[in-house]
């Protein structure tokens, strides 16, 4: 078994044309790729935005100078892939947009800043303890799934994949500042919908 | 002085962890004051854990990845 365990090796795998090589790459990269791409412009292209990516990346592979890990290289090139499909169909939410304040949070508080309404408390202590809500967890993974793309490609690549907010805005490339602000925005829709659920039983409305 | 509006809008960043002496100071001195403050960033904080455990990037499994592989490369083969 040929060894692939650095980017050198796999990248020399891959410009040969090794059957082995290409294997391992879709192994290690594509469920990753493809949660992205998910994350950003959902089901319908996604698989084709994937299969475009890899197309790319792989005729211009001879040129990756390793400034980056290839995984955040293939990334950088799904979500381009994805947004100019995006902005072809006109469908990519403005980064003013998705960055604005949160329109669930500033009615909360009154003119010098002290919250006017309270947060509940949830009486709950751990994750797990949240989580153990069936109904919950549909609830947060259908909001996560209908957060706008750079919003919930962000939260994914965050929460879900461990990039660092400096790697993931070189992956969207969006600058750090924006990157911070789109983590926020979708942890704090997350917060509301938990909060909602708490306090009702039921899903709050996307 | 925090507000409470500065903590909620700031809530990501102090619970990265990169915060400054000066606002970890001042974080601490509105926490010990405000009890809504306090409730609110700790169930921010369990909203992020939370949401970790959602979603988790599956494994491929070795069929699939040679399919795909296969059809990767014979599309590169018609391009070239």
């Amino acid at each position: 078994m040929t060894d692939f365990s650095t980017d050198e090796s796999l990248i020399a795998a891959l410009l040969e044309g090794s059957d082995a090589g290409f294997v391992h790459a879709v192994k290690q990269y594509q469920p990753s790729m493809n949660q992205l791409a998910l994350s950003i412009c959902g089901e319908a292209i996604s698989d084709e935005v994937v299969q475009e990516a890899w197309l790319s990346a792989i005729r211009s592979l001879s040129r990756f100078e390793g400034r980056s890990s290839l995984k955040t290289w293939l990334l950088r090139i799904v979500a381009n892939e994805a947004k100019s499909r995006l902005r072809r169909e006109n469908r990519l939410t403005s980064l003013d947009a998705l960055t604005q304040d949160d329109e669930g949070f500033v009615n909360r508080f009154d003119e010098r800043g002290h919250w006017s309404v309270y947060p509940s408390d949830w009486h709950v202590s751990s994750p797990d303890e949240l989580l153990s809500s069936d109904q919950l967890q549909q609830c947060l993974n259908t909001l996560i799934e209908a957060l706008p793309d750079l919003q919930s490609a962000t939260l994914q690549l965050k929460e879900q994949q461990n990039f660092s907010l400096s790697e993931i805005c070189n992956i969207l490339d969006v600058s750090e500042s924006n990157v911070r602000v789109l983590l926020h925005r979708a942890r704090q829709r997350l917060y509301r919908c938990i909060e909602h659920f708490q306090a009702t039983g039921e899903c709050s409305p996307t | 002085m925090l507000s409470c509006r500065d903590v909620s809008e700031g809530a990501s960043h102090f619970i990265e962890g990169e915060t400054t002496l000066m606002e970890r100071f001042n974080l601490r001195l509105h926490l010990i004051i405000c009890s809504h403050c306090r409730r609110f960033l700790k169930q921010f904080r369990l909203t992020t854990s939370a949401s970790r455990q959602l979603q988790q990037v599956p494994e491929m499994n070795e069929e699939t990845a040679a399919s795909q592989a296969t059809v990767l490369k014979s599309k590169l083969e018609d391009q070239s």
